[in-house]
């Protein structure tokens, strides 16, 4: 009898210490923050579908408060003829949006974007930051302003 | 310990005659090979077995009182279990088959005890006068057992997985259970592309 007591007794912490280990391992688990991203190219060749038809290649670097890749070509280009480009406020196209994920909890991520074209010459660039907001998405937008062969 | 009066053989004729009237002739049970083999579906083959025993037992009786009170000793499978010390008179002639009601285990000890006593002799019988208690007058070892010694094993088991039976294993078991579950979830959750949704025309990048 006394003997059964203690074992339920021994039963129970075992169980006590399974679920702090489970919440110790819940803890632990880091939640990924977002940012959602558009690049938007500035000025008049911003408006003009023509000249979006040069861009073949979109490359942005990230740095700050990362987790994860630094360095990475957008998809999708170079885009169709026929693209349906999407237009922010102004008439503004948004050559692209794309989405990127963090591991920290807080800071900023700061994106630098560089738009090419064939030859891997800039045709516009720009950076822009953003500050996590743990666990959520951040929508934010990156204005590359070409450059002058490109107005 | 089967008493005297119920001392039968194979075909229900009773043996050694006590005071036996028509009561005592429905309890008669004659343990034949088919009871003792039959196990769990021993239970058809029993009844059958009693049916005809009754007729013969009776037919037995008649022939009792016609003949008198003659033993009937002839019949080669007589059911009896005797005490070693309190034999009767008619003990001589039933000592080749005596059916004692034991386990298969029993049974063959005392036919290896009796083998035993075939081969060594008279060393046998010195050894009978050592232990008087153990065997029986003609030499042949009575080893009595009571139960079933596979269930006297199994207690010995029982109390080493004792702790099947309590519900906090079956908690700690179902916690561990659950613990590992989600860890797998977890890994391969972790481990799986995140599908991108289609606004982003332009792909997702860093961590998922």
């Amino acid at each position: 009898m006394t003997s059964k007591a203690s074992e339920t007794r021994m039963s129970r912490k075992f169980l006590r210490l399974g679920l702090f280990g489970l919440g110790l391992l819940g803890a632990g688990c880091g939640q990924t923050s977002y940012f959602s991203v558009d690049v938007i190219v500035s000025g008049p060749t911003g408006r003009q579908r023509n000249s979006m038809a040069q861009i073949q290649s979109v490359q942005v670097n990230t740095s700050g408060a990362i987790s994860d890749e630094s360095s990475f070509l957008l998809l999708g280009f170079p885009r169709s003829d026929n693209y349906n480009y999407p237009t922010a406020d102004g008439g503004q196209i948004i050559i692209g949006r794309f989405q990127y994920g963090t591991g920290s909890e807080s800071g900023k991520v700061t994106f630098d974007i560089h738009v090419k074209d064939g030859s891997l010459n800039d045709l516009a660039s720009g950076s822009g930051d953003g500050t996590i907001k743990s666990g959520a998405n951040v929508a934010m937008s990156v204005m590359v302003n070409p450059v002058d062969s490109w107005k | 310990m089967v008493p005297s009066d119920r001392l039968f053989s194979r075909t229900g004729t009773p043996v050694i005659c006590g005071a036996m009237t028509t009561s005592t002739t429905s309890k008669l049970h004659v343990a034949t090979e088919d009871d003792r083999e039959g196990g769990g579906g021993a239970r058809g083959s029993h009844r059958s077995a009693r049916r005809p025993s009754k007729g013969r037992a009776a037919l037995a009786g008649i022939l009792l009182v016609a003949v008198g009170a003659a033993p009937a000793l002839a019949t080669p499978s007589v059911a009896s279990v005797e005490a070693p010390g309190a034999r009767s008179n008619d003990a001589p002639a039933l000592e080749r088959s005596v059916d004692l009601h034991l386990d298969g285990r029993a049974a063959g000890r005392l036919l290896a005890d009796t083998k035993d006593s075939d081969a060594s002799g008279g060393d046998d019988k010195s050894k009978s006068e050592e232990k008087p208690g153990d065997k029986g007058d003609d030499g042949v070892k009575m080893t009595v057992t009571k139960g079933a010694p596979p269930a006297a094993k199994s207690t010995g088991s029982d109390d080493t997985f004792a702790f099947v039976k309590d519900w906090p294993f079956w908690a700690i078991v179902g916690g561990v259970v659950i613990v590992g579950a989600s860890v797998y979830m977890i890994n391969r959750n972790s481990s799986q592309d995140r599908s991108c949704p289609g606004v982003y025309n332009a792909g997702c990048f860093g961590a998922k």
